[in-house]
């Protein structure tokens, strides 16, 4: 397998021995814009080398969340810690173990693949050695190869996922932030990602996404947060968390609001 | 139809402003700066009407009119911008008569500031067309007909050109047609400067005004005033031609981009070359980001065609300079190249729009973000500084003054890119989002572009008070000075960059996580 083969030259290397057991702490976090709070008082340890979940309805927060936690946003309120080191005290440090696939964003898409993946490896300051080499194994095992020297602008919604993780990875960070990796992405891409992200995770990384596609963080993940209106419902292991039923069920008990639908009779139109 | 679409651009014009305090307060500038200018022309037209010349008040009118439309028809396109949320491509998806469309987009442009100043002005002008019932109805119908020739203009001119920057070519083209248009106003700019303004030379450019489309809607008041029924009916028949034929190429192209959105983006093909200027770059963080910003001023429109522009500006000033031997206009050419080019830098950070991200993921260091983004800028200073201040001897301006406007040039370009790197990790304001039209505005952010750009003007201008003190002492006959501002200059530019740097790099440490949420905001 290709990706098998790449992964090693992406995945952290070696553990420190005094390594904290939680990759990413997050206490008190609380953010407002205007007069809604999008994130409010909220705490979560996600423990190193799990696969974590973060699970909600539009608009909980989720990606509010994850900014802050990787440094893209500042807290109103409260602390993020990444393998023990502050990300708003020490966010250099902090960021250089982070790797991060925001959703929404833009990326400077008037490169060429190759040319973007090269950019986020320098902007680390990584020397050109080695960012060539591991943008030439990213791009192989992403199967953007092909695609190298074309620009991003003209690359397909799964294609710019892919080259987005390729940045995410290309400076080996012993976290990856996720968010919504999934979401416009077809079925293979989707397999591409998911085996890169599994290889990460199984050699010591750990890896939190967001998503709100149940089925598919019940199949790939080890622990599950579920966020509601900017405040943690629930978090722990995936079996913990969806205690007996499927995690579609719990999440839909605990955030609440009826699914039964009504009226909407003119749309019958078929039965005519 | 046409009142629901007045009503969505009332609402985008509420909703703009309440999203920020700055886009109220840009509204506020906007209608003090813009007031005055109304309040003024409506006092000169009045006045016009209260004196008994009638040829004066018919030429004045005629003249202002004429401007009118050529500004409603060249603004949009240079300064302004196309307003983006009435692109009639989003009405692409809506099963509305196209027709309705077009006259309802038509009058949704005189909903705003520029539209209501206009149609102030407008009514002024009947004001001042009043002297009998004809020419009251004749100042009341041109008047109309003058107003719906602007918008029809304006809407016309951005549609065509959105249409012709939507293809790569048609990019190219675009530079070229913006020198061409700016090399024809050369002889209009020296027919004022040169000729001077006196009362015969203002009835005869009235008079060819008035047979131009540009003034066939305003002379007509004048000539019934007159008692030249003919010209003045033929004139006003003509305008109403002029207005019916606009509605029409302006309902076509809306046809054209309704039936046809979207067609631009032309395939994906290869750009080949490698990693390109990635290659050429040190491999570092600076290198990087500069190779980043290098590649960005070749492919990006955003950044390609403003720089053209501001390349060739500055020999604008050869026309009054070699047509009518002003010294002053050729020592200026250096001046004004290189602080176009210094304070054009002060708002990159938007232009990255929300790709900032990258930068803010990396923890890259300020320094190398600060300098990086001025390597294409940099560059373009070094050649087109020394060009000009040699430009302006080769065309007549003494020798003697080179070292002066030379050093002056550095002063001012290094003050520029100074100023940029703090401003740029303070406050940035909108401008196209990447893709977008290089011509498109955000409506209700002119208030912050104009502040920001006023206050790094006046910045870049007050850090280079000395090398400007001596450049007119030298100007003035003292020898010395030339060669001290060939000193100074340079001197105290490297210094204010040395500072500006560091303290754009502490801002932009402190303050990256502040601007990438205001650029997200901006989206």
């Amino acid at each position: 397998m290709q990706e098998s083969e790449t992964a090693p030259s992406v995945a952290p290397q070696v553990v420190p021995p005094a390594a904290p057991q939680v990759a990413l702490r997050l206490r008190g976090l609380t953010k407002r814009f205007g007069e809604t709070t999008a994130v409010d008082n909220l705490d979560l340890d996600v423990p190193r080398g799990s696969f974590y979940g973060l699970v909600g309805p539009n608009g909980a927060g989720k990606t509010t969340t994850l900014s802050m936690a990787t440094g893209l946003l500042r807290p109103d309120a409260g602390t993020a810690q990444v393998l023990g080191t502050d990300v708003w005290a020490d966010p250099v440090g902090a960021k250089s173990q982070i790797g991060i696939l925001p959703d929404g964003l833009r990326l400077f898409d008037r490169l060429t693949g190759q040319q973007l993946v090269t950019y986020a490896g320098l902007l680390r300051g990584m020397d050109r050695a080695m960012v060539a080499e591991r943008t030439g194994e990213l791009l192989a095992a992403l199967g953007l190869t092909d695609a190298a020297e074309k620009l991003v602008i003209d690359y397909s919604a799964g294609m710019t996922k892919k080259i987005t993780l390729a940045c995410a990875l290309v400076h080996a960070p012993r976290l990856l932030v996720l968010d919504e990796p999934f979401e416009a992405v077809d079925p293979v891409s989707a397999r591409t990602i998911r085996r890169i992200l599994e290889d990460f995770a199984a050699n010591g990384g750990t890896v939190v996404l967001s998503s709100h596609v149940m089925d598919l963080v019940e199949r790939i993940c080890t622990d599950v947060a579920i966020i509601a209106a900017g405040v943690v419902l629930s978090a722990g292991t995936l079996d913990d968390v969806r205690a007996g039923v499927s995690l579609e069920d719990r999440f839909l008990g605990l955030v609440g609001g009826s699914t039964d639908v009504e009226g909407l009779a003119w749309l019958r139109t078929s039965s005519d | 139809m046409v009142a629901h679409l007045l009503r969505l651009k009332l609402h985008l014009l509420r909703n703009g402003l309440r999203r920020s305090v700055a886009a109220i307060v840009g509204m506020v500038v906007g209608v003090l700066y813009g007031g005055g200018f109304v309040l003024v022309g409506l006092a000169a037209l009045i006045s016009l009407r209260a004196q008994g010349d009638l040829h004066l008040a018919r030429s004045a009118v005629v003249i202002a009119g004429a401007g009118l439309v050529a500004a409603w028809a060249l603004l949009p396109i240079l300064l302004f911008g196309v307003d983006p949320t009435l692109d009639p491509t989003r009405f692409a998806t809506f099963a509305v008569r196209e027709r309705t469309l077009a006259v309802g987009l038509v009058l949704t442009a005189l909903v705003g500031l520029p539209g209501v100043a206009t149609t102030l002005l407008v009514l002024g002008s009947v004001v001042a067309g009043s002297r009998s019932v004809p020419s009251t109805l004749a100042a009341l119908v041109g008047g109309l007909l003058g107003l719906l020739t602007c918008v029809l203009l304006s809407r016309i001119g951005t549609a065509a050109a959105s249409a012709v920057l939507a293809t790569r070519r048609g990019r190219d083209v675009a530079g070229i047609g913006g020198l061409l248009l700016f090399v024809s106003l050369g002889p209009v700019l020296a027919g004022l400067t040169g000729g001077g303004l006196n009362r015969a030379t203002v009835d005869r450019l009235a008079e060819v005004l008035a047979w131009t489309p540009l003034g066939w809607a305003w002379a007509p008041a004048g000539d019934l005033a007159l008692g030249d029924w003919g010209g003045g009916l033929l004139r006003l028949a003509l305008a109403a031609a002029l207005c019916l034929a606009l509605l029409m190429v302006w309902e076509r192209l809306l046809v054209a981009v309704l039936r046809n959105p979207r067609s631009a983006s032309a395939g994906g093909g290869t750009v080949g070359g490698g990693l390109g200027l990635f290659a050429r770059m040190p491999g570092t963080p600076m290198g990087a980001i500069a190779a980043r910003a290098g590649t960005y001023w070749i492919r990006d429109p955003r950044f390609n065609v403003p720089a053209v522009m501001t390349i060739l500006l500055p020999a604008g000033l050869l026309i009054p300079g070699v047509g009518s031997d002003s010294e002053l206009a050729l020592l200026a050419m250096p001046l004004a190249s290189a602080y176009l080019i210094g304070w054009g830098q002060h708002n990159d950070v938007g232009y990255d729009s929300t790709a900032f991200w990258m930068h803010v993921a990396s923890g890259v260091d300020g320094v190398s973000d600060r300098l990086g983004r001025l390597f294409p800028s940099g560059l373009m200073a070094l050649v087109c500084v020394p060009l000009y201040a040699v430009l302006g001897p080769v065309f007549g301006a003494p020798w003697r003054l080179l070292p002066a406007t030379f050093g002056v040039g550095c002063a001012l370009a290094l003050n520029g890119f100074a100023v940029a790197c703090v401003t740029s990790a303070v406050k940035q304001y909108a401008v196209p989002a990447p893709g977008e039209n290089p011509f498109t505005s955000r409506p209700g952010s002119a208030g912050v572009t104009l502040g920001v750009q006023a206050v790094c003007g006046a910045a870049v201008f007050t850090l280079s008070i000395p090398a400007l003190v001596l450049g007119v002492l030298a100007y003035l006959g003292w020898e010395w000075a030339a060669w001290t501002a060939l000193v100074v200059g340079p001197a105290l530019g490297v210094v204010a960059l040395v500072i500006g740097t560091r303290m754009g790099a502490d801002l932009f440490r402190r303050r990256q996580a502040i601007l990438l949420q205001d650029l997200v905001s901006m989206r």
